[in-house]
């Protein structure tokens, strides 16, 4: 089951919703940021953007501040559906 | 031009302000004649007479795409897609609840969602419909929906495309639709690589990237030594010779020069 980051009700309301698929492009490590039919990959080892499209200044910054405070668990929750490529891992894994 | 024509029924959608349009009967005609290089996506919604597609389709012109919702018999079909470049019928294909569906169909984001799909277990395929459709629908070989590293496998008779088209759901498992689009489709994995905010385009950074989404180790490619991968992966050697570069993209199941893309 995907697992989904809980969010405060005023951003769940507001259609944000947090999660890590069973299935996403592997590296790097990320967590998906959604609204509606717009998605936002968010680094896990850096806390950057990874893409320009859709514009990264569209995620208000408080929802990412709710994010990137959740790292530790969405790290873990990374580790577990993905161990192949750890977020721990850099250029130099196996 | 209007991205989406509906027929049928308001909707929440629509009044949100998408870009579509409600087309009454008695303007079918018209909006057929208007048609042009651009396609023309109509939507047939629950319950809708689709008399005037039928009635009119010989003045049809330029490039219509047509979404049933509900099915319809087996003559009028074959006339619909006589005419229609493409047709998608809701009862053959599990679609977007309607207002995602009308979203997915007019977003800028379109090429990178789908709207629906079917799944085919006896050839091993899942077929997923684009949200842009001039595009081709794709085919995903069920396989390639590998169980995630916490032992959540997919059920394929639990389809569904949801989220407005950014995610597949086999029952507890889900793919992301550009995690899909990036394996499959080059195009696709082409733009994404221009969007990337910062980007390794170097070979051996690509090689990585498609290691790890097959899910190998650098001991996985027979005949090449990890240490010889990881060389190439971080720089350290030139581009391999020819025949170790054709055993790693055996390995990987794509083709030597589809490795940089990625």
């Amino acid at each position: 089951m995907p697992f989904a980051l809980p969010l405060p009700i005023e951003w769940k309301q507001s259609g944000w919703r947090v999660r890590i698929a069973e299935k996403e492009r592997v590296e790097p490590p990320h967590v998906t940021i959604r609204r509606r039919e717009r998605t936002w990959r968010l680094g896990l080892r850096d806390g950057r953007f990874l893409d320009r499209r859709p514009p990264p200044s569209e995620v208000p910054d408080t929802l990412l501040t709710i994010v990137t405070s959740a790292f530790p668990v969405l790290i873990e929750e990374w580790d577990r559906k993905y161990p192949h490529n750890p977020v721990s891992s850099g250029a130099d894994d196996g | 031009m209007d991205d989406v024509l509906l027929l049928g029924p308001e909707s929440a959608a629509l009044r949100a302000g998408t870009r579509c349009r409600h087309v009454r009967p008695q303007e079918v005609r018209a909006a057929l004649e208007r048609g042009g290089r651009r396609p023309t996506c109509w939507v047939a919604g629950h319950g809708t007479s689709l008399k005037p597609l039928v009635e009119f389709a010989d003045d049809m012109r330029g490039d219509h795409r047509l979404v049933l919702l509900d099915a319809v018999n087996e003559g009028r079909e074959a006339v619909l897609r006589a005419r229609f470049r493409s047709v998608i019928v809701g009862d053959e294909a599990s679609l977007l609840p309607f207002d995602e569906l009308l979203c997915a169909l007019t977003s800028p984001e379109r090429d990178r969602l789908f709207i629906g799909g079917t799944v085919d277990l006896d050839d091993g395929v899942v077929l997923l419909h684009r949200a842009d459709l001039s595009l081709p629908p794709l085919l995903v070989p069920t396989a390639w929906f590998t169980p995630s590293g916490d032992g959540t496998a997919p059920d394929f008779a639990r389809f569904a495309v949801v989220d407005y088209g950014t995610s597949v759901q086999l029952g507890e498992y889900e793919a992301s639709a550009t995690a899909i689009l990036y394996e499959f489709d080059a195009d696709f994995r082409r733009q994404a690589r221009r969007d990337l905010a910062e980007s390794d385009a170097s070979f051996g950074a690509a090689l990585r990237r498609l290691r790890l989404q097959k899910g190998l180790s650098r001991a996985d490619f027979p005949g090449i030594s990890p240490k010889q991968i990881a060389r190439i992966e971080r720089g350290e050697t030139d581009q391999p010779r020819q025949a170790t570069l054709a055993r790693i993209a055996e390995r990987l199941g794509v083709a030597p020069e589809d490795i940089a893309s990625y």
